[in-house]
């Protein structure tokens, strides 16, 4: 019986010393000993996802450029497209301990689309790390060689096309909204739950089109028609929007934000050091082993283009009737 | 195919990979035992650990933590009456019933062996008909997804037959839950009060929690038993059954197993779902469907043996076409990934090997989930032999990390605290708690699937009849439609015959 209790207990503690413990840096800490402790990375997409993977290798990958003994903790802060974690994010601890990544779905369309309780502009952004290819995939035995003759058969067809994405308000959803608009294309996106589904959904037959990374695509089963963004190492082969004289493009990215307020030196510290894991050889290597780049910019800049995407997706989602009283 | 096999078995049989796999099935089942705590948390716990083994003895690490998970499950719904995971939730019917009989060995001894038999068996479809059952997967889609979460539901109804309409009530409370979220056709918010947290929805891990744990507490404290304990004999705390009992469930077995690995390659259905079939399936064939949640080992050999069937049915999708259909799989196809693998058909041709060792090695999962279960679970079985006066606060502890846990929000406490106390009072005036969270679960499925079919066929119904399969399932529902309006029709000329409506679904 004692035993039994001892195990109950014991698991316990265990569980809540894996959970972590976060935010609690030591208090009247002086900027130029960070970190001296190990840091929380906050994800707020659920674990197994695309964001969860490369926010990990971006964790373990940064350590040695970490002044100090410290490591950094991956904490998935999963829910509402990012909003429950960019929230937690909002109201941590501004010292540099908790820090969090976000792509654009975030801070420049769930602001958009959504009440949400932070200032998509009111962060502390620290860098902006890599990109990751975002394409339309199709079935391998699909009947267009290129993009120029699945336009044609788009106008040919109107209304008939349909694709699937994973949500509506997707970076791949508004990015083939974007695209629609600006060739006055009538195409119809389906909604799946996940990556998973809409694969599924492709293959069988269900849906003409899939919205996926490059990590979908077997030639056995499907290629890539065009990508949606830019050409990275690995993706060399898939032509991209422009390619075909199209304007509209988006790259997909993945940056790191500290809460407002979190002290500049503070701030200048972590992105040193996730500067230099960047240029590491070894964590390229390993980036684009999984078809990312790394994409830095630093904190200016990440700012300028968080700013951007908001206005440019705020027009998208103005048209989709998607946007909220702001 | 031999060389291979010898070939395979060479990597195979390291102390590395070993390891791996006693240590995954040793801590999921730990976790997995927790309320509240599931495979995807043990998993992500173990993530970090593969990104420096080499891929076979990582994934294997995943596979044995992910099924050792799915059994560690049923022990909390056997030993404490709560449901830790969705796929344990079914077990809690009769696996609860029979461990409050004094017999919480047996019942666990019988979800170790259908767990057992249930990988086994998934392992051997994905070694040997991966090809023709992904054929068959990619006949399905949202029109045949709608249908079978409709059958689902239908068969919910027979859960309670004392009173079918409390039982109705419940279901469309539950279908009611299930609205609340984010709706994934339009992108609206639905009832969702402003509250980021509930854009997902309603947790679902809180609110088993608290339907089954909280409000099992609540009652069990008005009792005023608190000093006694469920258990007091040693004799119920035996594990082992015998041969001639292991046969009786035989059936069972087979029809989870069945079950299990053909819902576990259906994307987004998991093994939730894919175990309150196999329930329903055992329920329908079996001689004495009457003794079903009073503690019938059928019960909990048939969801539990479908539970785990799905580890290995949802492997299928992921290594013939690169397709995660379930959270948990996710991990498992990001440890490939990270090993710059990409699961799919060109995975088994550029790396036979690696494959093949992690199909073998996932029916090894299975062997040394059965080793590490015979050894703990005689020591979980004892909890119910704790007076009531100390297992009451751990169980509470327990929740409390449990579902804070599962997702680090607050806001799931409060959803565990008001649901263990509407469920309280809901329990005493006799609704049905499983018929409500079944709805739940099966409610945003037919409801997504439904709509996602209509967009596809520009709003046209006819797709429910024009491809075949949607058809076969379409008469199979009116068929289960006819036999209960033939039995209430029967019910109706003979008052006083013993023929239940439900029963017949």
């Amino acid at each position: 019986m004692k035993k039994i209790t001892a195990l109950v207990a014991g698991a316990a503690l265990f569980l809540t010393a894996c959970g972590g413990t976060s935010g609690s840096g030591a208090s009247g800490e002086d900027a130029a000993d960070f970190p001296s402790q190990n840091i929380t990375l906050y994800v707020p997409y659920a674990p197994g996802g695309a964001t969860d993977r490369t926010s990990r290798i971006l964790a373990e990958a940064v350590e040695g450029h970490l002044p100090g003994e410290s490591s950094i903790v991956v904490e998935n802060r999963a829910g509402g497209g990012s909003v429950v974690g960019l929230s937690a994010l909002w109201n941590a601890k501004p010292d540099g301990y908790t820090i969090g990544v976000t792509m654009e779905t975030g801070v420049a369309t769930k602001p958009n689309t959504e009440q949400v309780t932070y200032e998509y502009a009111g962060f502390e952004e620290i860098a902006l790390l890599v990109q990751s290819p975002q394409i339309l995939i199709v079935a391998a035995d699909a009947p267009w060689a290129d993009f120029d003759e699945w336009v044609e058969y788009v106008r040919a067809n109107p209304g008939k096309y349909k694709y699937g994405h994973s949500g509506i308000g997707s970076i791949g959803h508004l990015t083939m909204e974007a695209l629609s608009a600006e060739l006055d294309l009538d195409i119809v996106g389906v909604p799946f739950g996940g990556g998973g589904e809409s694969k599924q959904a492709l293959l069988s037959g269900q849906t003409e089109g899939d919205i996926g990374s490059t990590a979908d695509i077997d030639p056995s089963l499907n290629r890539g028609l065009v990508n949606l963004g830019e050409t990275i190492p690995g993706t060399e082969d898939i032509p991209v929007l422009a390619d075909f004289g199209v304007s509209t493009g988006v790259v997909p990215w993945i940056g790191l934000l500290a809460p407002p307020e979190t002290p500049e030196p503070v701030v200048d510290a972590l992105n040193a050091a996730f500067k230099s894991a960047l240029e590491d050889p070894a964590t390229v290597e390993k980036l684009e082993a999984l078809d990312l780049a790394p994409y830095y910019h630093d904190g200016d800049e990440f700012e300028a283009i968080i700013e951007q995407r908001y206005e440019e997706i705020g027009a998208i989602t103005d048209e989709l009737g998607l946007s909220v009283d702001k | 195919m031999t060389d291979a096999f010898a070939f395979v078995a060479t990597e195979l049989l390291t102390v590395d990979v070993l390891l791996a796999i006693f240590f995954g099935s040793f801590v999921g089942m730990l976790i997995g035992a927790l309320p509240g705590l599931g495979a995807v948390l043990a998993m992500v716990l173990m993530l970090p650990l593969t990104f420096t083994m080499d891929p076979m003895a990582g994934i294997l690490l995943l596979l044995a933590t992910y099924q050792g998970a799915e059994y560690g499950g049923s022990i909390s719904a056997v030993v404490l009456g709560i449901p830790g995971t969705p796929a344990a939730l079914v077990t809690v019917f009769d696996g609860a019933a029979m461990a409050r009989e004094g017999n919480p060995g047996k019942a666990l001894g019988y979800s170790l062996v259908a767990s057992t038999v249930g990988g086994l068996v998934s392992g051997l479809l994905l070694l040997g008909l991966s090809v023709p059952i992904v054929q068959f997967a990619l006949l399905l889609g949202d029109p045949e997804f709608f249908l079978i979460a409709l059958i689902g539901l239908l068969a919910v109804g027979s859960l309670s037959s004392e009173d079918v309409v409390k039982s109705f009530i419940a279901v469309v409370l539950g279908l009611m839950a299930g609205t609340v979220g984010l709706d994934t056709i339009t992108g609206e918010a639905r009832f969702t009060l402003g509250r980021a947290e509930l854009m997902e929805g309603l947790g679902l891990v809180a609110l088993m929690a608290g339907m089954f744990g909280v409000a099992e507490l609540l009652s069990l404290v008005s009792k005023k038993a608190s000093g006694q304990a469920y258990v007091t004999s040693r004799k119920g705390l035996r594990t082992s059954l015998t041969w001639r009992e292991i046969r009786s469930v035989g059936r069972s077995i087979t029809l989870g197993s069945g079950i299990g690995s053909l819902v576990g390659v259906i994307p987004g259905m998991g093994a939730g779902p894919s175990s309150w079939f196999a329930y329903s399936a055992a329920k329908k064939w079996s001689k004495s469907p009457q003794t079903f949640g009073k503690g019938n080992p059928d019960g909990i050999a048939a969801p539990e043996a479908a539970n785990n069937a799905t580890v290995g049915g949802a492997m299928i999708p992921l290594l013939s076409l690169g397709i995660p259909g379930s959270p948990s799989v996710a991990i498992i196809m990001g440890a490939f990934i990270i090993h710059g693998l990409q699961p799919g058909p060109g995975l088994f041709e550029a790396e036979p090997t690696l494959v093949y060792g992690i199909i073998y090695g996932f029916l090894l999962t299975s062997v040394a989930m059965f080793i590490v279960g015979k050894l703990l679970t005689t020591g979980f079985a004892r909890i119910l032999t704790v007076s009531n006066a100390y297992l009451i606060p751990l169980v509470m502890v327990s929740i409390i990390v449990g579902t804070f846990a599962s997702r680090y929000l607050f806001f799931d406490l409060w959803i565990a605290l008001a649901a263990g106390v509407v469920t309280a009072l809901a329990v005493k005036l006799r609704y049905s708690v499983a018929a409500f969270i079944l709805a739940f679960i099966l409610g945003p499925i037919a409801e997504v699937s439904l709509r996602r079919t209509l967009v596809l066929s520009d709003g046209s119904f006819s797709v429910f009849l024009t491809r075949p399969l949607s058809l076969a399932l379409v008469i199979l529902i009116a068929v289960i439609l006819a036999l209960i309006a033939y039995s209430v029709i029967r019910r109706a000329t003979k008052p006083r015959a013993e023929v239940d409506v439900m029963t017949t679904v």
